[in-house]
């Protein structure tokens, strides 16, 4: 009862979210795991816009700007691509809670993040550029208990400052920007950074 | 230009040798090399402009080329693409552990890059790029650098226009240049891992089993690279309780076991030790006890005549599962009276809400009236069935009517019957003039029935008297006949002639 309830709160906080609230907007089960960012395993993202390739660009773009200076430590994603294909799921794909376990166990992650490109819209033909953004990411523990959602959506246009400067012209710039953001919000509400392992010269 | 350059090089050329000296080891000390020459793999770039598994090779070309700037030595491509073919690495964009291992081992690559292309537009107008890159260091597969840049002709615009992109190429220089900005010129050490259980496969059946059945657990494991060992040994533990391994020769394992009687879930653990006391445990997997078989019950949509469950046209069967559960198939099947069977469906998972039979068999004969046993049954997962059956009596055939009139002076003898053995609930006739005046009307619940109709005195000729006939039996199968002209019965002419309307009538 209580997990079904907790599958359907993303989606309320979803609509909820669209009605002027702060962007991008995180919703908190529980606290974050200690050391979890230590070893965070991207797992591929769901795809409901319809955009070519949606998922797989936005995951590879979230992977890199994850992995940038964060202080958080990331699986090779090739890892969690075997796994996907060893337990016969499909890429978007939530594991169950015995997969997360299996998962967890294997690859020894301490954080799970698993999303949802709602939205994906690029039009370059048009004059300025229209380009629009809305996903869903949620992060589970090694138990596959979900602790964070967030919930994100932009436009291209929603960047311009002055006359054209500033504005977002492409899918994948917004994807990056939105990126930083939702990260950005992550460290804010207390993602802690993995301490370092290994010593630099 | 030309004449701004000469000048330029005239006045490096008047600079002190000591300036330049020192000019070129502070550019020397500024520059991103490595200190020691780091090899490093660059994969082909995954383009998801293609599709999910295109590849561009132009880009890749460039990003090496580039990595090569920084001091890096690169790997020679013949080399790396003759790599994949080997280790079949299909998937670009994304390697394995193991596969990056692989790297260091056949390769000596200390660093591995991949990466992916989000976009690219190369008309002038629109021309747009993204590459996500990430840096691998080859000896624990560690993540130590990733980076993503997008760049669209828009982005740079100015507002005189001068000096704007108009072309993919012209974007490069500034792409690149912030795509590998932050690029590591030096790698942190580590101390390569020693002990590595890297599992290529399991295979873990069934997963939902009775007490007491075989569970057979296979693994593989990822052949050993460089300074790896081999553990010392493998336990693989179900429940916590070890369970004997029946193959121990590295890089395979295989167990059988005996399904435990105690109901549940029970994860297979893997324990590796080795010599130097360090384990590792990883899960392999679950399993399902069931030791319950399902419990099915069969509810029929029918009506009801002494104590017998009927249907005359469509029969609604509802089967349900008591304790619900999923299930792996189930199947449904009619008997006849003899035994016979008549029907049969079968299909896998989810159990139908409702089923509906009309009376056919399997080949798609209408079934005769009588009898029949209707079985479910169900599978579920684990293997357990049960079984539900009930009987239900087919009942369609309509009464079968029959008229026989007589003319006795002036009186027509009208005699009714059905040749159908069904009780009747009810039967009515009624007879019209030619006028469409009721001469008179009968009843009743029983057949055969004599009716007398008296004609009136001045009838001379054709008298064409109308009869409609309505008889409907117990089971609610019901015949309406109509006689357009009974005096010609009378006159022995064929009563099929007269016939002219027979119909059922659908009442249910």
């Amino acid at each position: 009862m209580l997990s079904a309830f907790r599958s359907a709160l993303p989606i309320l906080f979803l609509l909820l979210g669209g009605c002027g609230s702060e962007l991008p907007a995180l919703q908190t089960f529980a606290r974050p795991p200690a050391n979890g960012s230590c070893t965070m395993v991207l797992l591929p993202f769901a795809d409901r816009s319809g955009y070519p390739q949606a998922a797989d660009i936005f995951t590879s773009i979230f992977y890199a700007r994850l992995g940038r200076d964060t202080g958080y430590t990331l699986l090779p994603a090739g890892d969690i691509s075997d796994l996907y294909i060893q337990l016969k799921m499909y890429p978007g794909q939530r594991p169950t809670r015995d997969q997360f376990k299996m998962i967890s166990s294997r690859l020894d992650a301490g954080i799970f993040i698993s999303g949802e490109i709602l939205t994906m819209e690029e039009d370059l033909e048009s004059h300025p550029p229209r380009t629009r953004l809305a996903l869903l990411i949620r992060l589970y523990d090694r138990q596959g208990t979900m602790f964070w959602s967030t919930y994100h959506r932009r436009r291209g246009e929603d960047y311009r400052q002055v006359l054209h400067f500033g504005r977002i012209n492409t899918i994948t710039s917004l994807a990056r920007r939105m990126a930083d953001e939702i990260i950005q919000l992550w460290q804010e509400k207390g993602l802690q950074p993995c301490a370092p392992v290994s010593s630099i010269p | 230009m030309r004449a701004t350059t000469g000048k330029t090089n005239a006045k490096n050329r008047a600079l002190p040798a000591g300036v330049v000296l020192v000019t070129l080891l502070l550019m020397t000390a500024a520059s991103p090399a490595p200190a020691t020459t780091t090899t490093i793999a660059v994969f082909p770039l995954l383009d998801l402009t293609r599709d999910n598994n295109g590849v561009n090779y132009t880009l890749s070309e460039e990003i090496r080329s580039r990595i090569g700037q920084l001091g890096f030595q690169v790997l020679d491509k013949e080399r790396l693409m003759a790599f994949m073919v080997r280790h079949r690495i299909r998937t670009l964009g994304r390697l394995t552990s193991h596969q990056i291992a692989l790297a260091r081992e056949k390769l000596g690559a200390d660093l591995i890059l991949t990466g992916t292309v989000g976009e690219m537009h190369s008309d002038p107008i629109k021309a747009a790029i993204n590459i996500s890159l990430t840096l691998i260091r080859s000896s624990d597969a560690t993540v130590i650098w990733t980076g993503s840049e997008s760049l669209a002709s828009s982005d740079l615009t100015t507002l005189l226009g001068l000096h704007d992109p108009d072309s993919l190429g012209a974007l490069y220089t500034v792409f690149f240049k912030r795509l590998l900005a932050s690029f590591p010129s030096r790698v942190p050490r580590t101390t390569i891992p020693e002990n590595r259980l890297e599992i290529a496969s399991i295979a873990l059946y069934p997963r939902y089993v009775k007490p007491g059945d075989q569970v057979t657990c296979k693994i593989k494991f990822h052949g050993l690279l460089g300074q790896t060992t081999p553990p010392q040994s493998l336990v693989l533990t179900a429940g916590g309780k070890e369970i004997p391994l029946e193959d121990e020769e590295f890089p395979r394992l295989k167990a059988h076991w005996a399904a435990p009687e105690q109901e549940g879930e029970q994860s297979i653990a893997l324990i590796a030790t080795w010599k130097d006391g360090r384990q590792i445990q990883r899960e392999i997997g679950t399993y399902t006890i069931d030791a319950t078989p399902p419990e099915i019950a069969l509810t029929l949509g029918a009506r009801e005549k002494e104590g017998q469950l009927f249907f005359n046209k469509r029969l609604k069967i509802i089967p349900l599962l008591k304790r619900p559960e999923p299930i792996s198939r189930w199947q449904i099947t009619v008997f006849d009276q003899d035994g016979e069977m008549v029907v049969r469906q079968k299909a896998a998972e989810h159990i139908p809400r409702r089923l509906t039979w009309s009376g056919q068999t399997s080949l798609g004969d209408q079934a005769k009236d009588g009898l029949y046993k209707i079985v479910f049954t169900v599978w579920d997962r684990a293997g357990w069935t049960a079984e539900a059956e009930t009987e239900i009596l087919l009942k369609r055939r309509p009464p079968n009517l029959a008229l026989a009139v007589e003319k006795k002076n002036r009186v027509f003898e009208v005699t009714v019957t059905d040749n159908n053995p069904t009780p009747l609930a009810f039967w009515w006739a009624k007879f019209y003039a030619k006028d469409g005046h009721l001469i008179t009307l009968a009843e009743g619940e029983r057949l055969p029935a004599d009716i007398r109709l008296p004609l009136p005195d001045d009838t001379t000729g054709d008298m064409g008297i109308e009869c409609l006939l309505l008889a409907q039996d117990v089971y609610g199968n019901q015949i309406r006949q109509t006689v357009r002209d009974i005096t010609r019965l009378a006159l022995d002419e064929d009563e099929g002639d007269q016939l002219q309307e027979t119909e059922w009538i659908e009442e249910f």
